[in-house]
């Protein structure tokens, strides 16, 4: 009696997970598993499909495009993963310890809301915003340039190759500044005031303190910002379809972007699922190594 | 009234002045660009091209705003949007909240083998499916349908979902669930008369998430919409910008409408979307 009523509370249980099982194994777990499976063959999108082994995994390790998209994606994490940490520790710090004590916790929630404003605006909206600010003819920045005397200096910068990038880059830094700093102002205020308190009698200066007691607390919250930043940097497409469709002259591609090439305008469809596959096979070595790191600090 | 209490408060700040002028300069970046850009949507071409897009408007005039919302059909792009979002939101909150039962109130067998089969996927990269799913949505007809695109970003978010479900049911009081099993409640009642309600907070803010995230989403969106008239506002901003690229002021108006929704989404939930960030920053 009482084994056949756990019959049928654990059969509610499977009935309950089937959903979101099926929803998730369809469109996600099968789609993937038919990205590793194309990888080894040699189909076009449209005609018949043959066996190629390793020989699209081949191509990619001598294709130029394939290095410079994900050197791009290097550039851009490199620049994420410092910047943007940096101002926001410093921000966090200052909202947190000026801010909140001397003029009041709302005055500090308008600055964090404002800082976080980049992060809600729709990634497109934002990325039509920066190109016409950055455009040669009526762009902002130029004008700007010229009012001060610089005219000469301006230029279109995102079809310029060699600032083209670099903008990207700063863009992305814009968008990411207001993500780091909500994580790190939350590890702030976890930081017990005790430790804070005591430095500052023992006469720690600010900067002191700020090296010796907040930086090493966020250890965490550090690393917690670091992964998401890689892994956005590693999946980044959309500020770059929409600021510079990966020019000029492939200066700005980045793997996402070269991946949706070949699958939609080169119509090489198993070579950008090797690529994706490299791709995935990269987030999830990251991963498990944040994993194993963060389990070490645990124990 | 207060700027005598003002400048009380500015005189026990003598240090650090310096701090918030440093705060105040790099707001102002932050904001200039999005200010810079709405303004100029009040402006004419012949203005932009006058005074250049540094001057301020010389009247609030909404003309350009309104050509390019009805040039760009923004109104239709906002109910597609609005279609889209609210289906993954629907979809992915009651999955979400199925998947967190059963795996962090439900005793049943293999549970952390079904969580770490999410976990795992959370991982799995957009351009690594898109193409088979292309593929497979154009088989099954469900190409170039708003359904699709809510179907695909449902079931990545989900994944996500199911996570932070599982750790906040997790932490639920196992007495209240015991309490009720004793009384006799079924698993749905118990699910949807406490444990429902007593976590509203939390699942308040995964519904935030959801809805934002995929109200900002455009490459799912770019591969399986062609039809114009099923976009949503992002893809429709994006093609209406490469139409009007010539035109100063309605690729200004153009922006300012797309984020407009953002802003007011922000001043709403800014408080669950602070909170949700957090935790799940924590969670991931």
């Amino acid at each position: 009696m009482i084994s056949s009523r756990h019959v049928a509370r654990d059969r509610t249980m499977y009935l309950l997970l089937l959903p979101g099982l099926v929803l998730f194994s369809l469109f996600v777990v099968l789609p993937s598993l038919s990205s590793v499976a194309l990888s080894f063959t040699d189909w076009d999108g449209i005609g018949k499909i043959g066996f190629a082994g390793l020989q699209n995994y081949r191509s990619a390790l001598s294709d130029q495009l394939f290095w410079d998209s994900f050197k791009n994606n290097f550039v851009i994490i490199l620049a994420l993963t410092t910047v943007p940490v940096a101002v926001s520790l410093v921000l966090a710090v200052t909202l947190s310890e000026f801010v909140t004590n001397r003029l009041g916790k709302p005055v500090a929630t308008v600055f964090r809301a404002g800082f976080y404003v980049p992060q809600v605006i729709t990634p497109v909206a934002s990325a039509i915003a920066w190109r016409w600010i950055l455009n040669p003819s009526w762009g902002a920045l130029n004008h700007l340039l010229t009012g001060l005397g610089l005219g000469r200096f301006g230029r279109g910068w995102l079809g310029y190759p060699g600032s083209a990038l670099a903008w990207v880059s700063a863009i992305l830094i814009w968008f990411q500044i207001g993500y780091c700093l909500v994580i790190f102002i939350a590890g702030v205020q976890r930081i017990n005031p005790a430790i804070y308190d005591a430095a500052r009698i023992d006469g720690a200066g600010t900067v002191r303190r700020f090296l010796s007691i907040i930086v090493p607390q966020l250890n965490y919250e550090i690393s917690v910002v670091l992964l998401t930043t890689i892994m956005y940097g590693l999946k980044l497409f959309d500020y770059v379809y929409v600021l510079t469709r990966g020019g000029p002259d492939n200066a700005t591609s980045v793997a996402a972007y070269y991946i949706y090439l070949n699958y939609f305008t080169y119509f090489r469809v198993s070579y950008g699922a090797a690529i994706s596959t490299l791709l995935t096979v990269g987030i999830f070595i990251i991963s498990f190594i944040f994993m194993r790191i963060r389990m070490r600090y645990e124990q | 009234m207060s700027s005598r209490r003002i400048s009380r408060r500015l005189k026990r700040i003598p240090g650090n002045v310096a701090a918030i002028i440093v705060l105040l300069v790099v707001l102002i970046v932050v904001l200039f660009p999005i200010f810079i850009v709405w303004i100029n949507s009040f402006k004419t071409e012949a203005e932009i091209a006058n005074f250049g897009p540094l001057s301020f408007p010389k009247s609030i005039d909404f003309s350009v705003l309104r050509s390019a919302w009805i040039k760009g059909s923004f109104g239709i792009k906002f109910w597609n949007s609005l279609i889209i979002s609210g289906l993954v939101t629907g979809i992915s909150v009651i999955v979400s909240i199925f998947n967190g039962y059963v795996l962090g109130i439900g005793r049943i067998r293999r549970a952390n083998l079904v969580l770490f089969y999410f976990l795992f996927g959370m991982m799995i990269p957009v351009e690594s499916i898109i193409y088979p799913l292309y593929y497979f949505l154009r088989v099954i007809g469900l190409y170039d349908t708003r359904l699709a695109v809510a179907l695909v970003i449902s079931s990545m978010d989900l994944a996500f979902g199911t996570y932070f479900m599982t750790s906040v049911f997790r932490a639920f009081p196992k007495s209240y669930v015991e309490a009720a099993k004793i009384d006799g409640c079924s698993n749905l009642v118990l699910l949807s008369r406490i444990v429902v309600p007593l976590n509203l907070p939390a699942l308040f803010a995964i519904m935030v998430f959801f809805f934002i995230w995929s109200w900002n989403d455009m490459f799912i969106s770019l591969i399986f919409i062609v039809s114009s008239v099923k976009y949503p506002m992002p893809l429709g901003l994006l093609f209406f910008s490469g139409e009007w690229v010539r035109y100063a002021s309605l690729t200004a108006a153009g922006a300012t409408i797309v984020s407009i929704p953002s802003i007011i989404y922000f001043v709403i939930f800014q408080r669950n979307l602070v909170k949700g960030i957090t935790a799940g920053g924590m969670v991931e």
